[in-house]
């Protein structure tokens, strides 16, 4: 499969401060490609660098093979944008705005334009002016599927939309990704890369903490694991390789695991356990571990985990 | 194309103010020439009691008010001062009004090169200017030869007059636009055109008042005066070519700077 997004070593510092370092990820033809992080952590500096808003401080981006910051009028023919923020010109219709983005793509598919408004309850013809903040979003997601992109960025697209227009913007998602979009989602809730990606790149701070497959991540890799003692806990039990996110409370004690399952059971035959709970963590809580500790460098805590 | 069209109707609204303006502020001073013209001698006495400075800075000391041509031409520098204005609006604009209004990430993430859209934007203000100095033309030249009548109008000198404002504004254009660039987010673009083209104005006044001209050069308030025009019955090449070079040079810079600029985060 060929790679639609490559960035290596992408670095941003606007003036001193950070925007992104050495950000390294590639997105499949054809998946979709979670991007997360808190906010502040470089998801947007990193798109809007990808889209040559803004200019790379080092390093290398390439859409469809070709470099943003040259070719960057061809790579945007085949992308569809969704900012996060969402603003149009005040006194267009929503018709006009919706023509106006079409305009630069060539050909202005009517029909199109109708059949995305209508499933996202659009109303054509108000003024932009007079649109609330959800349905501006939408205004956002028709123009940046009018084109029939191959390559869809979405910046944090659910803020601001009810969850009933969530669920159809995902179910348009899935659609366009069954016609062959590639699709970049960048987000900070976890619950919605979780339903919708197959991989997902991790950032926090500028810099990318882990790619990894959800899947991998969710299922295979890592056991939340609950621990009830009769009475002290074993010291012995937090020097095991894989432990990590650790929390201890008089005789309980829980924690993440990650590797070879049968090597903690064991471990554990050789205590007196009161009780065992042994569960897939949901991604908030591994999530929630990468950036829970502060102190620890990055690479630090891709060791751990 | 569709740039260009979209600026020009999202532009009609300030350009028709101000060109209504500008053609206004004419017919209110033909109607009062009829007056000065009679009164001549009593108007020239009047100005007698003012020092030589203040006449010379405001426009006064070098044209004769009771004939129609020095009438015109003091008018004029006025009437060059208002589009002034709307000219370095439209240069500041020029690369900021995407930034100010936040469209930049909606804009600039269609497939098309930041060159072109500038490209697009400045053809769009060549146009406007284009038919803002036309209408002023037609729309003050026909009630001065329909019902002035004057035999001392001279329509070569009226016509150099005119289309000064022109010139002028494209210097403005230039200056407005190369101004903008050095600004992250321009809030609104009034204050800073109304501050450059005062300053400009007031060069243009001291200039008068003291008569250098090492001065002359500075503004573009000096390059086509009413006198000279009078004078020659056609402008001075030396100050068109230095409006062309002043145009091209800024622009150049402000294409320039915006190929490497980052566009701000909303």
């Amino acid at each position: 499969m060929n790679n639609i997004i490559e960035l290596k070593d992408l670095t941003k510092y606007y003036g001193k401060s950070r925007g992104i370092i050495d950000v390294s990820f590639s997105v499949r033809e054809g998946e979709i490609f979670g991007f997360i992080g808190p906010n502040g952590a470089g998801k947007s500096t990193t798109i809007r660098t990808m889209l040559g808003l803004i200019h790379k401080t080092s390093g290398m981006a390439s859409i469809f093979g070709k470099d943003c910051e040259n070719e960057g009028h061809i790579i945007r023919k085949d992308i569809g944008y969704l900012p996060s923020e969402v603003f149009y010109y005040d006194d267009m219709k929503v018709i006009d705005l919706l023509k106006y983005s079409a305009s630069f793509y060539g050909k202005i598919d009517m029909d199109r334009i109708r059949n995305l408004s209508s499933t996202l309850d659009l109303d054509l013809s108000r003024k932009i002016d007079d649109l609330s903040y959800g349905n501006k979003k939408k205004v956002g997601i028709v123009q940046g599927l009018i084109h029939n992109p191959k390559l869809i960025i979405l910046d944090e697209p659910t803020s601001g939309l009810d969850p009933l227009m969530q669920q159809k913007f995902f179910e348009l998602m899935r659609e366009e990704n069954k016609k062959g979009a590639t699709i970049l989602f960048s987000s900070h809730i976890l619950s919605e890369v979780q339903k919708l990606c197959s991989r997902v790149c991790i950032i926090k701070e500028g810099r990318v903490i882990k790619v990894e497959n959800i899947n991998d991540m969710i299922n295979t890799t890592y056991k939340k694991i609950r621990l009830n003692f009769k009475d002290q806990i074993p010291d012995a039990l937090e020097q095991l390789d894989g432990i990590s996110a650790a929390k201890k409370n008089h005789t309980e004690i829980s924690f993440l695991y990650k590797g070879d399952i049968n090597a903690i059971t064991h471990q554990l035959c050789h205590y007196e356990l009161q009780n065992v709970l042994i569960e897939e963590p949901d991604l908030e809580e591994i999530f929630l571990h990468y950036y829970g500790k502060e102190d620890a460098s990055p690479e630090s805590r891709q060791e751990q985990l | 194309m569709n740039i260009v069209k979209l600026e020009m109707k999202r532009s009609f609204s300030s350009f028709l103010s101000f060109t209504v303006s500008m053609i206004a502020v004419c017919y209110v001073f033909f109607a009062l020439f009829p007056n000065y013209a009679q009164d001549g001698k009593m108007l020239e006495e009047v100005l007698s009691n003012f020092p030589a400075e203040f006449k010379a800075a405001f426009g006064f000391s070098d044209v004769d008010l009771s004939t129609i041509t020095g009438f015109l031409s003091f008018l004029f520098g006025y009437i060059v001062l208002i589009g002034a204005v709307y000219g370095m609006k439209l240069g500041t604009s020029l690369p900021s009004e995407e930034a100010r209004i936040k469209t930049a990430d909606f804009l600039f993430s269609k497939p098309i090169k930041r060159s072109r859209i500038l490209a697009s934007k400045l053809a769009a203000i060549g146009i406007l200017l284009l038919v803002q100095n036309v209408l002023l033309y037609i729309m003050t030249l026909l009630p001065l030869l329909l019902f002035l009548n004057d035999p001392d109008f001279d329509v070569v000198i009226y016509t150099c007059m005119s289309f000064s404002v022109g010139l002028v504004q494209l210097f403005f254009v230039g200056v407005g636009a190369l101004c903008s660039m050095f600004f992250k987010r321009l809030k609104s673009v009034t204050p800073l055109s109304l501050g450059v083209v005062f300053f400009f104005f007031i060069v243009e006044m001291i200039n008068q008042s003291i008569m250098d001209k090492k001065l002359t050069y500075l503004t573009p308030f000096s390059y086509f005066k009413g006198a000279d025009l009078i004078a020659d019955r056609s402008y001075d090449a030396v100050y068109v070519f230095l409006v062309l070079i002043v145009l091209t040079v800024t622009l150049a810079f402000s294409f320039l700077l915006y190929q490497k600029k980052d566009l701000p985060t909303v």
